[in-house]
C-alpha cells in the first residue's frame, strides 16, 4: 500500500506547534509578592480556571490575593484538551476549580473524579443556549461562547466572585468590590458593541467557526458558517466554487477567520470571490499577551464595523 | 447485475447465461442464510477480522473535507483527493469489485464475489454541538467484511443498509451508523432471508418494514413490503424480471420506491405498489436513480427485449407520485454507470457525446451541457470500464474517464467543469465521499 498524506496538511500543526513552543509557560502568578502593597491578604487561594475567558474573570475577580492557574494552555484549542494525570492531580489539590461544563469533556471527567466541593461550574449563569436560540439541553449541546456576549460574562463574573467569597470569606467584600469595576468595564464594553454596531450596511457575518451566535444574537447581527479555509493552503476550484455558493445572495464583503490567513490565500479569495479576510478572535485561548479579554473584544468590534459598513 | 466477474472476456449474452447458472448454484460460501421462506432467519455472518485502518494514528484535524474519489481499477483500488488530486492509497485486490456507498458518507462497501468489504474512505466529521470538527486520515480497508454469497446490492435508506447476498438471497441489515467504527460486529446486523437465492435487492423502509424482491435464478417478477414479524403486507408479482430500485421523497404515506420490470416499472406508495403504463410491450428501465429531494426516478429506457446490447438514447423520468412516466431524448446514447442525481434532484445523464447532460427533472429540460469527456461508447461487457458519473453530498458532480485515466470534478448547480486530475490508473467503478451521509440511493447496474 502507498500512503501519500498531504504536506499541506502538517504546516497547520507545525504552526500550533510553534506558537505553543513560543509562548511563555502559563506563569501562574508569583506566589507571593514580598512588596505586595495588600500584604494583609497575602495569596491565600489557588483557583484552577478551565479556559482563558475564565481565566481573564478570575484574575480580575481574585486581584492578587489568588494564585491562579489554567488547564488549558495558552495558545492550545481548549475543546478537545486531554489532562495529564499531573494536570488532574493539580487539579484536585487546587482551592477552586473554575469551569463551564459542557464544553471540555475532559475538564468535566477531572472535575466529577477530584473536586465536587470547590468546583464553579459557571454553565448555569452563563445561561448557555443551543445554536438555534433555545435554552440548552442537560446533554451539553449548547453554543459554549458565552463570553462573547459581556453580558453573560458580567453574569458569569458575579457567580465567581460569591463562590470565591464563600470559599475565602475574609476576602470576599474585594472579591465582591473587584467583581463591580469588572461588571463596570463590561457594561462599557457592551455599550460600545451596541452604539457601534448600531447603524451598519450589512448585518450577516461570515465566519470560518460559528462560535458568535451570542454575540450576534446580542447585537442584531446574523452569522453564516464557512468552512474549509485553510490559512495556509490556497482553496482548490471546487472549495472556491463551495463557498461561492454558501457566501452567494448575501450582502458580503468579509469572511472572518480565526487566525491570519496566508496572503497566497487571501490573494486567491479576493480574486475568485471578491471578499477579503479578516481576523475575529473566538477568545477561547489566549496565546497573545499583549492584551486580554476586553482588549481583543474591542478589536474584534472594530473589525466588524470596518467589515459591516458601520457608522 | 452483481455478478464478481470470474471470467473477464464474455459477450453479453454469456454473461447472461451466467448470470443464471451462478445464481442457481447453492451457496456454498459459508452461508447460514439459506433456510428459505421466512424472513428472519440470520444474514450471512460478519467476520471478525482486523481493523488496521480504522485507528487513529495518522489522524489530522482540518479546516474542511476534501471529498474523496474510491476507484476501481482492474487489480485495486484507490482513493484520491478530490480537491488536490492526489492519490491517498494504492490498495491491491483481486477480482472484480463493485463499489457501493455504506450510507455514512465514510464508508464504502466493497463487493468482492463471497463478501462485502468495508473500505475506510478516511474522512471524518465529528459533531461539536454548535460546529463540527473535521479530520483525515489515510483511507484503507479496514479488514472487516460480511460474508455475502455472491455479494450483491447494498441500499442504504434513512439511516439503515442493507445488504444482499445473490448466492443465499441472504439480507443483512444494519444501522448506518453501525460502520462508524470501520468494522461490522454479528451483533449489529439484523438477518433475513428471501424464499430463494436470486438476483435481488432489499430496502429497509422508515416505517421499520423490509421491501424485498422475491424470484429464483430463473425467474423473478415479484416484490414484496414483509413486516419484521414476517407478515406480507404489500405484494405485487406483475414485475417480470425485477431489477433496478430508487428511492424517491416520501409522501405522507411513507416511503416510495420505484422498481424496473421488463413490462414498465412499479412503484411502491402509500403502502401498496402501483404500474406505471407503458407504451411498449417490452420496456425495461433496469437502472434507476432517486432523489429524496424529488418525486421523480431517473431511469433507462430499453424497449428491444431481443437486443444484445441495446443503447437507448431517450431516458425516462418516473413520477412515483402521479405513476406516470415520461421520457427525454438525448440525441445521443448512455450507460447504466453515466446517470445520476444532483443534490437539488437534477438528472444527471453523460452521453457518447462527451457531455453531461443536466435536466430539470420534473420539465425534462435541459439546464446544462458540460463538455466533459472525449466522446465514447459503451463497451461490450459491463464490467469494462467507460465513463462513471456520481454526485457527492456536496452536490458536485465526479466524472470517470478511463480512455484519458482523468476524474473530472463539474459543479452541477452551475453547469461548470471545475477541475481535472490525471490518475494512475484507468479507474472502472466510482464512489465519492464527503463525509456526510446522504438520503438518497439508487442502482445502477449492469444488464441482467
Amino acid at each position: 500500500m502507498n500512503v501519500l498524506s498531504r504536506p499541506i496538511l502538517v504546516l497547520p500543526v507545525m504552526a500550533a506547534l510553534a506558537l505553543s513552543a513560543c509562548a511563555p509557560p502559563a506563569d501562574p502568578a508569583d506566589p507571593a509578592d514580598p512588596a505586595d502593597p495588600a500584604g494583609a491578604t497575602s495569596t491565600s487561594m489557588t483557583v484552577l480556571t478551565s479556559f482563558y475567558p475564565l481565566q481573564f474573570v478570575v484574575e480580575r475577580v481574585g486581584g492578587d490575593t489568588v494564585e491562579i492557574g489554567t488547564i488549558t494552555p495558552p495558545g492550545a484549542e481548549p475543546h478537545n484538551l486531554e489532562l495529564s494525570p499531573a494536570k488532574v492531580a493539580e487539579l484536585a489539590d487546587a482551592s477552586a476549580v473554575v469551569y463551564a461544563s459542557g464544553f471540555q469533556a475532559a475538564v468535566d471527567e477531572a472535575v466529577e473524579q477530584t473536586a465536587p466541593e470547590h468546583a464553579i461550574d459557571v454553565a448555569d449563569a452563563a445561561q448557555l443556549s443551543t445554536a438555534g436560540g433555545g435554552i440548552a439541553e442537560d446533554d451539553g449541546a449548547g453554543d459554549p461562547h458565552f463570553w462573547l456576549d459581556p453580558e453573560r460574562l458580567g453574569d458569569v463574573t458575579d457567580v465567581v466572585a460569591e463562590r470565591l467569597g464563600e470559599l475565602d470569606p475574609q476576602n470576599a467584600a474585594e472579591y465582591a468590590a473587584n467583581a463591580d469595576q469588572l461588571n463596570q468595564e463590561l457594561s462599557t464594553l457592551d455599550e460600545d458593541f451596541t452604539t457601534g454596531l448600531a447603524t451598519c450596511e450589512r448585518r450577516t457575518i461570515v465566519v470560518s467557526h460559528e462560535a458568535y451566535g451570542y454575540l450576534t444574537d446580542r447585537y442584531g447581527l446574523e452569522q453564516t458558517g464557512v468552512s474549509g479555509i485553510d490559512p495556509e493552503a490556497e482553496p482548490a476550484p471546487a472549495r472556491i466554487a463551495k463557498i461561492r455558493r454558501v457566501i452567494e445572495g448575501q450582502d458580503v464583503t468579509t469572511i472572518f477567520t480565526e487566525s491570519l490567513v496566508n496572503p497566497k490565500v487571501a490573494e486567491t479569495l479576493a480574486a475568485d470571490l471578491g471578499v477579503t479576510t479578516a481576523l475575529l478572535d473566538p477568545i477561547e485561548s489566549h496565546a497573545d499577551t499583549s492584551g486580554d479579554y476586553l482588549d481583543v473584544m474591542r478589536g474584534n468590534l472594530s473589525a466588524l464595523r470596518e467589515a459591516l459598513g458601520c457608522a | 447485475m452483481s455478478l464478481h466477474r470470474r471470467t473477464l472476456p464474455l459477450s453479453t449474452a454469456v454473461l447472461a447465461a451466467l448470470v443464471l447458472t451462478s445464481c442457481s448454484t447453492p451457496a456454498s460460501t459459508g452461508s447460514g442464510a439459506d433456510a428459505p421462506a421466512s424472513p428472519a432467519t440470520t444474514a450471512d455472518s460478519p467476520s471478525e477480522a482486523g481493523t488496521p485502518g480504522a485507528d487513529a494514528t495518522d489522524r489530522q484535524e482540518v479546516d474542511g473535507l476534501a471529498p474523496r474519489a474510491v476507484l476501481t481499477y482492474d487489480g485495486g483500488i484507490m482513493a484520491v483527493d478530490t480537491e488536490t488530486g492526489d492519490v491517498l492509497t494504492n490498495t491491491e485486490s483481486e477480482g472484480f469489485l463493485r463499489l457501493n456507498e455504506a450510507g455514512d458518507g465514510r464508508h464504502v462497501l466493497v463487493s468482492a464475489g463471497k463478501e462485502f468489504r468495508v473500505f475506510d474512505s478516511g474522512l471524518i466529521v465529528e459533531g461539536h454541538g454548535d460546529h463540527d470538527h473535521y479530520y483525515e486520515q489515510a483511507p484503507a480497508l479496514t479488514g472487516s467484511t460480511v460474508e455475502a454469497a455472491e455479494a450483491g446490492h447494498v441500499v442504504a435508506h434513512e439511516g439503515k443498509t442493507a445488504l444482499f447476498a445473490d448466492g443465499s438471497g441472504a439480507i443483512s441489515i444494519m444501522d448506518t451508523s453501525a460502520f462508524e467504527d470501520g468494522r461490522i460486529d454479528p451483533d449489529e446486523v439484523e438477518g433475513f432471508s428471501t424464499d430463494d437465492p436470486h438476483h435481488g435487492v432489499a430496502v429497509p423502509l422508515t416505517s421499520g418494514d423490509l421491501l424485498m424482491t422475491q424470484g429464483t435464478a430463473d425467474s423473478r417478477s415479484t416484490v414484496q413490503v414483509v413486516s419484521p414479524e414476517g407478515e406480507v403486507l404489500a405484494e405485487t408479482t406483475d414485475c417480470p424480471g425485477v431489477h433496478g430500485e430508487a428511492a424517491a421523497m416520501p409522501t405522507a404515506g411513507g416511503d416510495v420506491v420505484s422498481l424496473g420490470c421488463e413490462n414498465g416499472p412499479v412503484v411502491y406508495r402509500d403502502g401498496e405498489f402501483h404500474k406505471i403504463p407503458v407504451d411498449e410491450p417490452y420496456q425495461r428501465s433496469g437502472n434507476q436513480f432517486g432523489s429524496h429531494e424529488s418525486p421523480i426516478v431517473l431511469a433507462d429506457y430499453k424497449t428491444d427485449p431481443d437486443a444484445e446490447q441495446e443503447r437507448p438514447t431517450r431516458v425516462g423520468l418516473i413520477d412515483t407520485h402521479a405513476s406516470v412516466m415520461t421520457t427525454v431524448d438525448l440525441g445521443s446514447a448512455y450507460w447504466f454507470r453515466s446517470l445520476a442525481r444532483g443534490a437539488d434532484g437534477e438528472a444527471l445523464v453523460l452521453t457518447y457525446d462527451g457531455e453531461l447532460n443536466i435536466l430539470d427533472e420534473e420539465s425534462g429540460a435541459v439546464l446544462h451541457e458540460v463538455k466533459v469527456v472525449a466522446p465514447w461508447e459503451e463497451p461490450e461487457e459491463w464490467q469494462s470500464p467507460a465513463p462513471t458519473v456520481k454526485v457527492g453530498a456536496d452536490g458536485f458532480a465526479y466524472v470517470t474517464e478511463p480512455s484519458a485515466k482523468k476524474l473530472h470534478v463539474i459543479d452541477v448547480a452551475e453547469g461548470t467543469l471545475l477541475d481535472s486530475f490525471d490518475l494512475p490508473e484507468t479507474p472502472v467503478e466510482l464512489a465519492v465521499v464527503t463525509g456526510e451521509g446522504s438520503h438518497g440511493h439508487d442502482h445502477a447496474d449492469g444488464e441482467g
